[in-house]
């Protein structure tokens, strides 16, 4: 009884004392919603059109395809600007940013075509950004394909209209093949994907969960931490260490306390995803037990790190380099995939990782987070406490006596 | 109430640097006493403590502390001692009644404690700001929070280290009734202090100074061995005459006699309570009448004084010694 009591004392002064922060709580409930609802209001899925001046032959038909024909070719991706012979004022313009590129089309397109060669276009960017460089690369192959296929089309045409003026076998063999759309004939085959899930998330919703995962773990990490740090620098440990406290007492009040605090964010958070139009497909169960698994470790981890603090900001430093971890290895951004084995490694040390494919299955894919991913969560975890158990110890632990020589 | 020593110290060390420190400290406090240590800041009072409450470890020497090793104190063990640190260590975002809860969680203390906690309240006058948060309570009302936080688990041994440093003498007064309260009722009590007239509130005190105790014992006792014994104030009706002082120098029971002023002398005597009829029949036989003739109690101020001064002058006699043999 009187274990739970010191245990009791733990939970009630963290809860009173977060509770004495109103403008926290408002930072920590609010924010997140803000900045998933921004985020969801201002992201567009598809990048703006490219700016793009087209460099060609005087006559503005480069290869028998004219500017308007070009444009439609081209697609959602670029917006035909000018079509020029100035090979130079297009380039300027491309360095002084009024345009995004500038795609020079061959000047003897037919002439290569004749002899057996392939004509280049060649596209110039001023892009620095590795993927919008990607997504260049990625258009530029779609937009030589639709002209590939306009040029095709345009010849499947021609070459039917002039045999059909024509007399002689090959003009009576025509009229046994079935009228297909030169168009088809040239691309006879699309694809189509289907997702298995019922609702395919959004861009923006695709990273509620991976928000919702690194704010949660990143509070319990900071929390648990600066709980530490400031017992021992207000001199707190001094009366611990006195106290018939046990360092079991101390920590499963605080966990205690941080996973209610945790918990109720996390379950604030949840009930704001409805407004940004995301809705929780798997059991909520799952939901519960991988955000709860979440903040255990990361709990975990937060006392472990505040055994290498010594003050308040050491300890908000350790936690944004977590955070930092975080955001480049857990999935959030960039998928694990792309990460190679050793480097890979990094991501399971962080507690985010698990929660976050976790937490995308229980709401995307409508299906209870995997248990090898909530099993390895939760070992993590006890992992955790373990080290978390050391640098508890310390504060609340007296003097380990030395061997002591009894003169 | 046990009968077992609450303290015992042999020879307990712990060296910072060279200089400071605890060094081979010998200590007995019997159950229900009040013990105070007294001495300049730096004289090794709160690592004493600090060493008595297992917060620090011994460099050598054995300490027993209610029948254990401080280091290893069992939770019941704990859960009898109270202390009091140096400086008010509190959480800042919470209130003075949630502080004094949760120092009262912490050492076990029923959740049902509305009635204890409001008696400590009224005993340390902590009735306006117990609600305040305590980053807006004043220094005094910390302190008192403090006590009241050693005092509330009810412990037969308390640690207060410095409890009435920068409390006001009303308050400061109050404390100590509560102390020998305590002491009434069986606890014991180890406290330190700066104040050295506290010294006269216990039962024994050690007088510190640079990690070494230069004389524990009981307040009449120090008084004693400041001074070479006790004090006696003699006023004449007339100024009394040169050789009548150096008889009375030489008389059973009197060592010496110093000039207060021409009426007065001050005497060193063996026994205060037994020179009353010595001064008398020495005033009959030389015809001199005395107004007045009491025990002078020196304020624990000039004890201590006088117990420095007195070892500091030994050790430069022997650095002396040392530097002639040299």
């Amino acid at each position: 009884m009187r274990s739970l009591t010191r245990s009791l004392a733990f939970l009630r002064k963290e809860l009173v004392s977060v509770w004495r922060q109103p403008r926290l709580i408002a930072t920590l409930v609010l924010g997140p919603f803000l900045i998933l609802f921004l985020f969801g209001l201002g992201y567009q899925e598809l990048p703006e059109p490219f700016q793009t001046v087209v460099v060609a032959e005087q006559d503005g038909s480069a290869i028998g395809v004219d500017a308007a024909e070009l444009d439609e070719a081209f697609g959602e991706g670029i917006d035909l600007v000018e079509v020029t012979d100035d090979l130079d004022s297009a380039q300027q313009s491309l360095v002084s940013g009024e345009v995004d590129l500038v795609l020079v089309a061959p000047e003897d397109g037919l002439d290569a075509l004749e002899r057996g060669e392939q004509a280049t276009f060649s596209i110039f960017h001023a892009e620095i950004d590795p993927v919008m460089t990607g997504s260049i690369d990625l258009l530029a192959r779609l937009s030589v394909g639709e002209i590939n296929q306009e040029v095709l089309t345009g010849i499947v045409e021609q070459v039917r209209t002039e045999l059909s003026q024509t007399d002689g076998p090959l003009a009576e063999a025509l009229e046994d093949v079935p009228d297909i759309d030169p168009a088809l004939l040239v691309s006879p085959f699309t694809v189509e994907t289907s997702p298995v899930t019922e609702q395919p998330p959004s861009q923006a919703a695709y990273y509620a969960p991976g928000v919702l995962i690194l704010l949660v773990q990143h509070l319990a990490l900071t929390f648990a931490s600066l709980s530490l740090v400031r017992e021992r620098q207000l001199g707190m440990t001094e009366m611990f260490r006195v106290s018939p406290l046990t360092v079991r007492e101390a920590m499963s009040g605080k966990y205690l306390s941080f996973l209610v605090l945790g918990m109720a964010l996390a379950s604030g958070l949840a009930l704001t995803m409805p407004l940004l139009g995301i809705e929780v497909q798997g059991p909520l169960w799952s939901f519960a037990l991988t955000v709860a698994l979440v903040i255990f470790a990361s709990l975990g981890l937060g006392f472990a790190l505040s055994g290498l603090a010594n003050t308040d900001s050491q300890a908000v430093q350790y936690s944004m380099v977590v955070l930092l971890v975080s955001i480049f290895f857990t999935g959030f951004v960039l998928p694990l995939d792309q990460l190679t084995v050793p480097v890979r490694w990094v991501s399971y040390l962080v507690p985010g990782t698990y929660g976050i494919a976790g937490l995308q299955d229980v709401i995307f894919r409508g299906q209870p987070a995997p248990p090898r991913l909530m099993g390895a969560l939760l070992m993590y975890g006890l992992v955790m406490v373990a080290l978390a158990w050391l640098a508890v110890r310390k504060d609340v632990e007296p003097a380990s006596a030395p061997a002591v020589k009894v003169s | 109430m046990s009968t077992d020593p609450a303290i015992i110290a042999d020879e307990l060390t712990k060296r910072f640097e060279e200089e400071a420190g605890v060094f081979d400290l010998d200590l007995r406090v019997e159950s229900g006493r009040i013990v105070a240590l007294i001495g300049p800041s730096g004289s090794g009072k709160t690592t004493t403590v600090r060493l008595m409450t297992g917060l620090l470890a011994p460099d050598s020497g054995s300490i027993s502390v209610l029948g254990q090793d401080p280091t290893r104190f069992t939770p019941d063990t704990r859960a009898r001692i109270g202390y009091m640190a140096q400086d008010s260590v509190f959480f800042p975002d919470l209130t003075l009644r949630e502080n004094l809860n949760f120092a009262a969680s912490l050492f076990g203390v029923p959740l049902r404690r509305r009635s204890l906690v409001n008696e400590m309240v009224e005993l340390l006058d902590l009735g306006d700001p117990i609600d305040r948060l305590l980053r807006d309570a004043s220094g005094g009302e910390k302190r008192r929070l403090s006590l009241a936080a050693t005092l509330i688990h009810g412990p037969d041994l308390l640690f207060l280290d410095e409890p009435t440093a920068g409390i006001d003498p009303i308050l400061r007064q109050k404390f100590w009734d509560h102390f020998e309260h305590l002491s009434e009722q069986g606890s014991t009590l180890m406290v330190t202090t700066q104040y050295v007239g506290e010294a006269a509130f216990c039962n024994l005190v050690g007088v510190l100074a640079k990690g070494r105790v230069l004389a524990l014992d009981t307040p009449d006792g120090l008084r004693r061995r400041a001074h070479g014994g006790d004090l006696f104030d003699v006023v004449f009706a007339a100024p009394p005459a040169r050789d009548d002082l150096v008889a009375l120098a030489r008389a059973d029971g009197i060592s010496k006699v110093t000039w207060l002023d021409d009426h007065s002398v001050r005497l060193v005597v063996a026994d205060a309570g037994e020179i009353s009829s010595t001064l008398v029949d020495w005033a009959s036989q030389r015809g001199l009448e005395l107004e007045r003739s009491e025990a002078y109690l020196p304020p624990f101020d000039d004890v201590f004084v006088e117990l420095v001064s007195a070892v500091e002058d030994e050790e430069n006699d022997s650095e002396g010694e040392v530097a002639l043999a040299g």
